[in-house]
């Protein structure tokens, strides 16, 4: 086997006054997991107190999303389902239209937001 | 007999195909690695990125299992890619104790009472957004996203999974 560079796994986050945009790069393998799941739970708490609108996650930049990260998503996703309006708040995937495997690991995510959920090439 | 595949011998064709063993301790950063290997593989072989990432994920998870169950901490790989008969097949084999053989077997109880691949992944999904540690999530994404029929053979403590599927851009 020849090493080549693994692209690190990042979560960037950003927002304005009605959404906070979530940024994922790189190898999302099991050492990502945790750090996924705490970046989601400190977002989904911010974005509560801030009565967002809605929170964008980017995975156009991501290499591979382990199942452990589709997990968390998955639980974070089911955190806001549970939320009662007006406090919850839109979720808005973006995936890079040339990557198949990204738009095939969210589709599933619509069917379980109860509506709240929108999965769009960026 | 055994059912188990033997090491440098190519299954289901008596034509040469492009194929490779690999037998090692994985850790996350190795399965990373030989996922990304795998995908490269495949690429030099048959010029299709879809189907390399459908490839890399079945690898990547099948891996993940055996690390998940394995008593021993090792991992059989083999991977093999037919582009005459558009077929790609991975297994993985590793010694597993009795109560992950009964997990395993229980998910694959599922996969074939499961009446298609996207409805056994929905199922999963909802039961892992309610339980956590819930199993074979990632057997059903391998099915359901990959397009890889799935196969378990256990022969004494060895289990092997065998994913296989179709090229989809063969030469």
């Amino acid at each position: 086997l020849v090493e080549k560079p693994a692209a690190p796994w990042a979560i960037a986050v950003t927002s304005d006054p009605s959404t906070v945009r979530i940024t994922l790069s790189g190898d999302g393998n099991q050492h990502a997991v945790r750090e996924l799941r705490d970046g989601l739970a400190s977002v989904h708490l911010q974005a509560l107190v801030d009565k967002t609108e809605a929170v964008i996650v980017d995975i156009s930049k991501v290499d591979f999303l382990s199942t452990g990260c589709v997990r968390e998503l998955l639980g974070w996703v089911t955190t806001v389902v549970g939320v009662a309006p007006p406090a919850r708040y839109q979720i808005r995937f973006l995936y890079h239209p040339g990557i198949p495997w990204q738009k095939r690991s969210l589709f599933a995510f619509q069917h379980l937001g109860d509506g709240l959920v929108a999965v769009e090439p960026v | 007999m055994s059912d188990l595949h033997k090491p440098n011998a190519a299954t289901g064709s008596a034509r040469k195909v492009p194929s490779f063993d690999l037998v090692f301790r994985p850790s996350v950063e190795l399965i990373s690695l030989v996922r990304r290997f795998v995908a490269d593989f495949y690429i030099e072989v048959v010029s299709d990125q879809d189907t390399a990432s459908r490839l890399a994920l079945t690898t990547h998870e099948l891996l993940e299992n055996a690390v998940k169950y394995s008593t021993d901490g090792e991992a059989f790989l083999h991977v093999e890619l037919d582009p005459h008969e558009g077929i790609v097949s991975v297994r993985t084999r590793n010694r597993a104790s009795p109560s992950q053989i009964e997990a395993l077997r229980g998910n694959f109880a599922e996969i074939a009472a499961a009446p298609d691949a996207s409805a056994l992944y929905a199922q999963m999904l909802r039961k892992s957004a309610v339980a956590t540690g819930s199993g074979g999530l990632g057997l059903a994404r391998i099915w359901a996203e990959s397009e890889m029929n799935l196969r378990l053979v256990v022969v004494d403590d060895q289990v092997e999974i065998h994913a296989r599927g179709r090229i989809t851009a063969p030469e």
